[in-house]
């Protein structure tokens, strides 16, 4: 579960970012966070995550506060980045090993997960190259790799299916519905609406800095009034507020 | 095409020099005038050897192969320089990728780099050649001409040099398959230029004796008027500048100066249609690293796959890096096993009287000793950079270490290890070679060991402050991180003062080694215990604010 109340950001104490953010997003549903580009998906993000301090407000994965138990609220969620270029000089298998020790799996648990992970992702003749010799997509995946392997119940997804190809598109999509099926949570953004409309129990849309929407599609629907595709929906209500 | 060529150099030259966004500007202005005061003592130096050289010189009348000399020289400066400057900028940098897909020609971005390297040129200029042409120019009373020439020359200079480190490196990288792995051939070039380095400081030194005698001193300034015209053969238009400096009031003088600028034109004429040819079948297809893709077996996987804890395993991360990183492995780890080389040289080529040394330390003068050695450490220590760019190295990717479940204050302290065992294989290989070499007793051995130790732990702490204070996180090249990063040459100048104050204090109070010892110890066990809570409680405040 993520708890974001009365959350407020602003850069240089300027620009607004993120403007009175209330959020909850359950256990047990994928949550699409959705909004065009610079409307605060990614400082939310950021904020749940500890990247960045928010101004005001709080923040809470599994009911525990980011800025009062840094440490413990980030055990509990597992993130995918937007770059993947990250740690490209380590190899694969150096790189989830180091994830794994931080977040102390055991050399069991780590070795059954790495395993059954590569082969899903047919990461298994990779795992010995260092990741800068990785295709953006391979990138991507040793990545959402280094999260699954800590098993948390809590996933936080920045953009995760941009460079996938089909086949790990897909698996990444099924991995996200199984995982919310034993009452864990999937947070991600995206762009790309159908997405959303496949996947999503429940979705936000944020523009600039606002959440001008919280809800299932069905609700979405209903306040649009009609059958229009999430698209158009989407379209008019980022529009209103320009 | 004009304006693409000046666009391009204006973003190029831009993207270069921008440590911090936003307000930091004026900062950055501070930085570089901290930087030129560092440079100044070197300035200073060059410029009165240069006065004194004159007035020797031209006792036998030869004073004017000054700015042959100087300009020959600042010409092999600027093209060993070069050789380094040229590969990162035109080859081994990111910006390629998004200048590759524009529409522009190979001539466009090779000349807009190529004038991004002239200006990085200056600043080398401005150390080596400025302050000698200044000073020969007072002293040789030079008119407005001789000023005028003297620009063109220091404008222009670098145009031969860097032509011809370019006309190497074009073709190696279009036609040898071996350069295409960007992190083995800088390994390669790195190590070959170091080597270079050792070799020259051996031949200096074995050079340096043979002419302590004043007779052949003579012999060889008489033979240096022919040694001129042997030197600036090798950059001819040298010798047109030289030339042209010296006549300045005459009109060989500007027909010299002329044809030295219209030889620069036709090198960069040359360098461009070169470049066109062999630039973008170079520059394509250099990839970071090789890749196996083969299967982990099942031995060395299981092997491979153990728990280990948190900080031992980001501590390892830091190794990996460090070493892996051809930039990095020269500048932060090579050198701590290269200084003391370079100490030891003088020993070895026989300058020095190895049994007077061994007489002097082992008798009254072993507290010095241990004061110099610790100086030396301080020196070596704080040189090396680990700690001092230890998070100007994450870069970009810094915010990974804030969402990992790894506390800020661990994070620094591992940094900070880090350092302190890189730095700690330099000490016992230099105070073991040192030991054996000058047959120190084991007991003074160990006395400089543990005040060598709290001087490493010292400027481990001190780089991490400064690293952590301002550090250079917006960069695009591995270099920009540990090369163009201040905070190294602060904590230089931090270790430098320590040393220099420790080794006076020594010296003045004529301590012994057991005092000196006792001294240092218990002085730096209170500034390293100081500086440990200030990294702990201030450090770790400053880690968390830095944002992105």
């Amino acid at each position: 579960m993520i708890e974001l109340i009365n959350v407020n950001k602003s850069y240089n104490g300027k620009v607004k970012a993120v403007d009175n953010l209330n959020l909850k997003i359950n256990d047990g549903e994928v949550f699409g966070f959705l909004g065009p580009n610079g409307a605060g998906k990614t400082t939310t993000i950021k904020m749940i995550t500890g990247i960045l301090n928010s101004d005001t407000g709080s923040i809470k994965i599994n009911g525990i506060d980011i800025s009062e138990k840094p440490i413990e609220a980030k055990r509990q969620f597992g993130f995918v980045p937007d770059d993947p270029n990250i740690f490209l000089r380590l190899k694969g298998l150096e790189y989830l090993n180091f994830m794994a020790d931080l977040y102390k799996v055991s050399t069991e648990d780590r070795k059954k997960r790495i395993s059954a992970l590569s082969e899903r992702f047919e990461m298994e003749n990779a795992l010995g190259d260092q990741i800068q010799s990785y295709s953006h997509g391979m990138r991507q995946k040793i990545v959402i790799m280094g999260v699954l392997v800590h098993n948390p119940s809590v996933w936080i997804l920045d953009e995760p299916l941009t460079g996938l190809d089909p086949k790990s598109s897909f698996t990444l999509k099924e991995m996200m519905r199984e995982h919310v099926e034993n009452r864990n949570t999937v947070f991600f953004s995206t762009h790309v609406l159908e997405v959303a409309e496949k996947i999503c129990d429940r979705v936000a849309v944020i523009n600039k800095g606002k959440i001008l929407f919280c809800g299932t599609l069905d609700q979405m629907k209903i306040h649009f009034k009609g059958e229009e595709s999430l698209e158009k929906m989407f379209l008019e209500m980022t529009d209103n507020e320009k | 095409m004009k304006n693409n060529l000046f666009l391009l150099t204006k973003v190029l030259v831009r993207g270069g020099n921008s440590i911090g966004k936003n307000g930091k500007k004026n900062r950055n202005w501070v930085l570089w005038l901290i930087l030129g005061i560092a440079f100044l003592p070197m300035i200073g130096q060059l410029a009165a050897f240069t006065a004194l050289g004159y007035d020797v010189l031209k006792n036998i009348e030869i004073q004017t192969v000054i700015p042959a000399i100087i300009i020959a020289l600042s010409s092999f400066v600027v093209f060993f320089f070069g050789i380094f400057y040229v590969l990162n900028t035109f080859y081994f940098t990111q910006d390629i990728e998004s200048l590759l897909p524009l529409p522009l020609r190979p001539f466009e971005i090779l000349g807009a780099k190529f004038i991004v390297v002239t200006i990085y040129e200056y600043l080398t200029e401005i150390v080596v050649l400025l302050p000698v042409l200044v000073v020969y120019g007072i002293k040789s009373g030079g008119g407005v001409l001789y000023y005028l020439y003297s620009a063109v020359i220091f404008l222009i200079m670098p145009v031969i040099p860097l032509v011809i480190s370019s006309l190497i490196i074009m073709p190696l990288m279009r036609f040898t398959g071996f350069v295409k792995n960007k992190d083995r051939f800088k390994y390669f070039v790195s190590i070959f230029a170091l080597g270079i380095g050792l070799g020259v400081n051996a031949v200096v030194q074995k050079y340096a004796k043979g002419n302590i005698d004043p007779e052949t001193i003579q012999t060889k300034l008489e033979g240096l008027d022919k040694n001129v015209d042997m030197v600036t053969t090798y950059f001819p238009s040298a010798k047109f500048a030289a030339l042209g400096l010296i006549n300045n009031n005459s009109l060989n003088g500007v027909l010299n100066i002329f044809l030295f600028i219209l030889i620069s034109c036709g090198a960069a004429a040359l360098f461009l249609f070169v470049g066109q040819l062999l630039y973008f079948k170079g520059v394509m297809g250099i990839s970071d690293a090789t890749a196996s893709r083969k299967k982990i077996s099942g031995d060395e996987f299981n092997r491979k796959v153990v728990h280990s804890s948190a900080i031992k395993t980001y501590l390892l991360k830091e190794f990996k890096i460090l070493i892996r990183t051809p930039i990095y492995f020269i500048n932060c780890i090579l050198m701590n096993f290269i200084w003391p080389v370079f100490m030891l040289i003088p020993l070895f080529s026989g300058n020095a009287d190895i049994g007077k040394i061994r007489e002097f330390i082992n008798g009254n003068f072993s507290g010095l000793f241990i004061g110099i050695g610790f100086g030396f450490i301080m020196f070596l220590t704080s040189t090396n950079g680990i700690t001092a760019t230890s998070i100007s190295r994450e870069g970009k990717n810094l915010y990974i270490n804030r969402y990992i479940p790894f506390g800020y204050k661990d994070q620094i302290i591992a940094k900070v290890l880090s350092g302190i065992i890189i730095g700690l294989f330099g000490i016992i290989i230099m105070i073991i070679v040192v030991g054996a070499i000058l047959g120190i007793g084991i007991e003074n051995l160990i006395y400089l060991f543990v005040v060598g130790l709290l001087g490493l732990i010292f400027s481990s702490f001190t780089g991490i402050m400064f690293d952590l204070l301002n550090p250079k996180l917006d960069w695009d090249n591995e270099q920009k991180a540990v090369k163009q990063n201040l905070n190294l040459i602060f904590n230089m100048l931090v270790g430098i003062v320590v040393a220099v104050v420790s080794v006076l204090f020594v010296f003045l109070l004529g301590l012994t080694a057991l005092q000196a010892f006792i001294v240092l110890s218990v002085v730096f066990v209170i500034i390293d215990v100081l500086l440990y809570v200030l990294v702990s409680k201030v450090g770790v405040n400053l880690y968390k604010k830095i944002e992105q």
